[in-house]
């Protein structure tokens, strides 16, 4: 019998682990969403609610709205962990730090961002955008938003030992988000005017891999010196 | 000499402003820029001036601290044995 | 070689040798510099079609290679401090960040008041200033990090780790702006309309340039110095050098 757990089944111990943690505490689920929603109305009623100018800035917006809400839940990612010293027990643990950092991301993943992709059509609705969009705007969440997170978990690594580690995460994070940004609002762009964008999904897919690859290591590095 | 006069040189076509903004610029930066680089290691060894002092500081009251407290240790001895 | 690299890694040589290389930085750096200023403000021609506005290109463009490549330079270090835990790496990247960021802000400055006269608008979303812009956010947050941490160890780590991400996403971010400003601005205005650059441009710029790279490379000693001393506060020799001063 093999004494240590098979990375799969770490993979699904920790992943089990951390959608109890989220579901028990279902506000964290559910403030960013308000939070994302509340953007969009704001930008609506800031720029004046005219219908062609809100068709034009639909894509940056719902965007800009999902990055920044993103952004507010990535703390829970590992703040409680650290604090009652799980963590330190996690990264002590035999199995490799790549299968529990992939696994506590993809847990993120799941409660944060796959509630943000389905409520993103209802919003891009509000916000006008040309029907043609709405399937580049879902594929480009479906991609771009796991990027968010994992680049997300290298901040939230980088800062978890501080005690007002929020605003510093934004200063570190979002100018890395730049290039998801650019790629997904160019994509849903290019759809509502009924041109390919396969080519952007392409490269979003690509960034997606490569972020997917090298990203845990970054975090494994990041909590190493955050637990010290 | 692309310049005729002193007075062309500074007004530089009719760019002069933008061009004499960016050089000015250029120059405040790197002075501050400057100025606080070459101060940096004295600043530090000033830290650790202080720092040493405070511990010299309070090495000595401590010591003293001690010391009075022997000395009265000591009184009370002999008072007792008086 | 690593025999010969050895000594150096004792922070007190380190210190030491550092102090002897400042004094020919500086006099290399004010030599080229007043030769280059000279040449690039009064002796070299005016652009054909900018004017005299092109002068501003010998400081905007050694400012803004020097921030790339003293980020690249942050980066090394950063990965020589996770690789080999060279405290003295830790010391490099916390002195050079703040001169990066500061030709940043010179590029940016430089780029800005270049832009009015070309294109009438102080700010234009310019591929190459928008990356620059990108760029002194990475910056800005690899200074912020190292300050937020108060054990001046573990920050360094942690900017190490920021750093060779940063480094990592830095071409990323400037191929993709690159690519949606082509694609927002229509036919972009190029700074620079001939394609080869005069020689009687390419001299001077080189002489600033090189200025500008010494008097970075003297700024950075300067701070090193003082990482080191603030890094190697419990070590007798700063202790002495301290005491020794107060006289």
């Amino acid at each position: 019998m093999n004494p240590s757990l098979s990375y799969r089944k770490a993979f699904q111990a920790i992943l089990s682990r951390d959608l109890t943690i989220a579901l028990r505490h279902r506000d964290d689920i559910v403030n960013p969403l308000l939070f994302f929603i509340i953007v969009i109305t704001l930008f609506a009623i800031g720029v004046g609610a005219m219908p062609n100018v809100l068709m034009t800035i639909a894509p940056g917006v719902i965007w800009v709205a999902a990055l920044l809400s993103t952004l507010l839940s990535l703390e829970r990612l590992f703040k409680n962990d650290y604090q009652d010293g799980s963590l330190e027990q996690l990264l002590l643990s035999p199995c490799p730090v790549f299968i529990l950092v992939l696994a506590k991301i993809f847990a993120h993943w799941l409660v944060t961002s796959v509630p943000l992709i389905l409520l993103a059509p209802l919003l891009a609705m509000m916000m006008n955008l040309h029907p043609d969009g709405y399937w580049a705007l879902f594929l480009t969440l479906l991609l771009g938003t796991p990027i968010l997170s994992l680049l997300g978990a290298i901040g939230v690594a980088l800062t978890v030992a501080l005690k007002k580690g929020g605003v510093l995460l934004s200063l570190l994070i979002l100018p890395l988000y730049i290039p998801v940004l650019i790629l997904a609002t160019a994509a849903v762009d290019a759809a509502t005017m009924n041109s390919p964008y396969q080519g952007h999904l392409a490269i979003i897919a690509a960034l997606f891999f490569a972020s997917l690859i090298t990203a845990p290591f970054a975090v494994g590095a990041a909590l190493k010196v955050s637990t010290n | 000499m692309t310049f005729e006069s002193f007075s062309e040189f500074l007004t530089m076509g009719k760019h002069g402003f933008y061009i004499w903004l960016s050089y000015g610029c250029t120059l405040v930066i790197l002075l501050a820029l400057g100025i606080n680089s070459m101060r940096q290691p004295k600043v530090q060894l000033e830290k650790i001036r202080q720092r040493l002092k405070r511990e010299q500081q309070l090495k000595a009251y401590q010591q003293k601290k001690a010391e009075g407290q022997n000395q009265q240790q000591t009184s009370t001895d002999s008072g007792e044995v008086v | 070689m690593w025999k010969w690299l050895h000594p150096y890694a004792n922070p007190e040589v380190a210190y030491h040798f550092t102090g002897k290389l400042i004094p020919w930085f500086n006099i290399i750096a004010a030599l080229l510099l007043v030769v280059g200023m000279f040449m690039g403000l009064a002796y070299s021609p005016a652009d054909y079609q900018q004017g005299e506005t092109v002068r501003i290109f010998y400081i905007h463009v050694p400012a803004a290679i020097l921030s790339m490549g003293l980020y690249f330079s942050m980066a090394i270090a950063g990965f020589c401090a996770l690789v080999w835990q060279l405290k003295l790496a830790h010391a490099a990247i916390a002195a050079i960040a703040p001169i990066g960021a500061a030709f940043t802000a010179i590029a940016l400055i430089t780029g800005a008041a270049w832009g009015k006269p070309m294109w009438g608008t102080w700010w234009i979303w310019d591929a190459r200033l928008t990356s620059e812009l990108i760029l002194l956010f990475l910056y800005l947050g690899v200074i912020a990090l190292g300050n937020a941490f108060d054990d001046k160890n573990q920050g360094a780590k942690a900017v190490s780790v920021l750093a060779l991400v940063g480094v990592v996403n830095l071409p990323i971010i400037h191929y993709s702006v690159e690519w949606w400003n082509t694609l927002h601005q229509g036919a972009t205005v190029t700074k620079f309309a001939a394609p080869s650059m005069a020689m009687s441009m390419y001299i001077p710029f080189v002489i600033c340039f090189f200025g500008f790279a010494f008097l970075a490379g003297s700024l950075i000693c300067k701070r090193f110095q003082g990482q080191v001393l603030a890094r190697n506060s419990l070590r007798p020799w700063v202790k002495k050098m301290a005491l020794a001063e107060e006289h």
